[in-house]
């Protein structure tokens, strides 16, 4: 759910642009873009928080989360631009259970703050 | 044409190569520092220190630091949009009611004020009791408690679809005893803010 909006944010979703607003719910397959003055901030229900600075691009491939075991599969792909992550309990439930994309690479999370640049952006 | 368009095409190659993906490993709040494995094509790299950096580059990691000050400059915009980080808070019970002690009726409206004024907080509130009387009798209980807690929030202002209640009866005691056994800290209802 989006927590933080500045600036141009929208939610491209089965093909329409949406504008975010705060308290607006992200869904698996969401992918979230931030203008030139953008930045956004979404929590997730694993407790998992991620925030994206301007002209970036994020999308979220897969989120799967059990509450009662806290077990699950946490997967985005940072196409451009940067990202700031403080990891949840998929994390730390189970050894890279949370993965980062971007172009050149991929971040198996074991924990749990760190921001990401997205190469030539 | 062709020139022109092989000449533009390079030029799209090298914008793409140009910087490499950076990732920098930083403290949270509490000054724990995690790890992370950073992967490419052609190697992977391990970060397990505070301002530890990888670039990758041609699907090769290489490892790098930086400090706060760095971050604070390159990253200041991105790291200012985190959420607040999930709290949860407790308040305890009068014996058989739904009536907060005369302590957590003190605290109260300070805790509540403070979720209320998170932008767009989801709250989970779970009610407990202790292991006096049955389990049916404390299932209903615990969950009058989080419901009092639930009314309090709503009557701050606070949106009732963001707010989950649960009573979980005796089954999770923060201290373990006997059954029939009066025990205060037993008596409480957990506010999980995210």
């Amino acid at each position: 759910m989006f927590k933080v909006v500045q600036g141009g944010v929208s939610v491209e979703r089965q093909g329409s642009s949406l504008p975010a607003s705060v308290g607006m719910v992200v869904y698996p397959s969401d992918s979230i873009v931030t203008a030139a003055d953008g930045s956004a901030g979404i929590t997730f229900q694993d407790n998992a928080l991620l925030s994206l600075g301007p002209s970036s691009r994020l999308s979220l491939d897969r989120f799967v989360y059990d509450s009662t075991t806290a077990a699950g599969s946490f997967e985005t792909t940072l196409s451009s631009g940067q990202l700031a992550v403080v990891s949840g309990k998929i994390a730390h439930h189970q050894l890279d259970a949370m993965k980062v994309k971007t172009p050149g690479a991929i971040l198996g999370v074991r924990g749990t703050r760190f921001v990401v640049t997205a190469g030539g952006s | 044409m062709s020139a022109r368009l092989a000449a533009f095409a390079a030029l799209l190659l090298l914008g793409a190569c140009a910087a490499p993906d950076r990732v920098i490993l930083l403290p949270d709040d509490q000054g724990h520092v995690g790890k992370l494995n950073v992967s490419g094509s052609g190697g992977e790299t391990l970060l397990d220190s505070a301002y530890a950096e990888a670039r990758v580059k041609s699907g090769q990691p290489r490892r790098g630091s930086t400090d706060a000050a760095s971050v604070d400059r390159e990253f200041g915009t991105v790291l200012a949009a985190l959420p607040p980080a999930p709290v949860s808070h407790q308040l305890y019970f009068i014996t058989e009611t739904d009536q907060l002690t005369a302590e957590s009726r003190a605290e109260a409206p300070a805790i509540l004020a403070e979720v209320a004024k998170r932008p767009a907080a989801e709250v989970v509130v779970i009610g407990h009791t202790d292991t006096m009387g049955t389990d049916d009798y404390n299932d209903k209980l615990s969950l009058q408690r989080a419901v009092a807690v639930k009314q309090q929030l709503v009557a701050l202002g606070f949106d009732p679809a963001r707010v989950t209640v649960e009573g979980h009866g005796k089954r999770e005691l923060l201290v373990q005893t006997g059954d029939g056994v009066p025990e205060a800290r037993n008596r409480r209802a957990e506010i999980l803010v995210r």
